[in-house]
């Protein structure tokens, strides 16, 4: 009698799930980034305006 | 010459520190935030406990759940991205423009993540990283579009042409998006399944859905579709608000 055995691939998910959360986190790292420095040079902008 | 926009600007009185109304944050992006936070966490319980094992790929094949619905997002997000580009090149506002770029930025992080979750799939099924597929190498022509996207922006200093070849790019880089999507369909010699209908016959790694793989695949299809898409393209367009505000601020100095 055939005997089905799953493979063990769970490193390949978690691998998956890394690249997922690098990637998205990248994404969400430079729009905090770009708000962070925005903030800042309208904030030197508008000491110098005065 | 500078590319900066020459939007204008509230007058403040010396001294004074104004935030301009579009400047805070809507209450909406906030909840949105949250609930969308919460909903991606749920969407993996349901993917890594709720849905059930498959028999033959084993745990590997629950990134399926993400990696075909992190296509479904990146197809809303690079469809964002030609409403934004049509907006533009009709009515001329930069604002359609901001959107596009937003869209665009989002669709190519989610279709980075649906390349890479393939990737990370083929390798215990179809035993290697990457083959030539038409499928798989689709969708490398749609990623190295959209990257190509980003250097045209940055290559183009007068703003107002910049927006005019991005917007027409945009546009003409969502064909690689539809071709992507249908080509397992058109094409027999693919091997890559199809999740949703019935696979190509040269399919190797397809499997059936039991119903609670389908009711997960179904619901990470909601939240990266719809949810993940909406609420970054709107902090990203926050972002690109801010920086036109900056640069404005920016030529005003360098005007005085």
């Amino acid at each position: 009698m055939e005997q089905n055995i799953t493979p063990d691939t769970t490193a390949y998910l978690i691998l998956g799930l890394t690249v997922t959360a690098l990637v998205m986190g990248a994404l969400i790292a430079r729009i905090m980034i770009g708000f962070r420095n925005a903030h800042r040079d309208e904030a030197a902008l508008k000491e110098i305006e005065g | 010459m500078s590319a900066v926009t020459q939007a204008p600007l509230t007058p403040t009185a010396p001294g004074e520190r104004t935030t301009p109304a579009s400047a805070k944050r809507p209450l909406l992006l906030t909840i949105l935030t949250i609930v969308t936070t919460i909903l991606v966490v749920i969407s993996l319980y349901m993917a890594l406990a709720y849905a059930g094992q498959e028999a033959d790929q084993g745990d590997v094949q629950r990134i399926f759940y993400i990696h075909v619905s992190a296509f479904a997002g990146a197809f809303i997000a690079f469809g964002i991205g030609v409403i934004g580009g049509i907006a533009y090149l009709v009515r001329r506002n930069p604002r359609w423009d901001r959107l596009a770029v937003s869209g665009i930025e989002v669709g190519f992080a989610l279709a980075l993540v649906n390349l890479f979750t393939g990737m990370a799939w083929a390798r215990p099924i179809w035993n290697t990283w990457w083959t030539w597929d038409p499928r798989l190498t689709s969708a490398a022509i749609m990623v190295l579009t959209y990257a190509a996207y980003f250097m045209l922006r940055n290559g183009i200093e007068n703003a107002d042409t910049r927006r005019r070849f991005a917007s027409v790019y945009g546009i003409l880089a969502f064909s690689t998006v539809i071709i992507t999507f249908v080509i397992i369909r058109i094409r027999p010699d693919t091997i890559h399944p199809a999740v949703i209908g019935a696979s190509p016959q040269n399919a190797e790694g397809g499997f059936r859905l039991a119903p609670s793989m389908l009711a997960t695949l179904s619901y990470s299809m909601v939240v990266w579709s719809v949810f993940i898409p909406w609420v970054l393209i709107w902090w990203r367009l926050r972002l690109e608000n801010l920086n036109e505000r900056v640069n404005a601020l920016r030529a005003k100095a360098l005007e005085e």
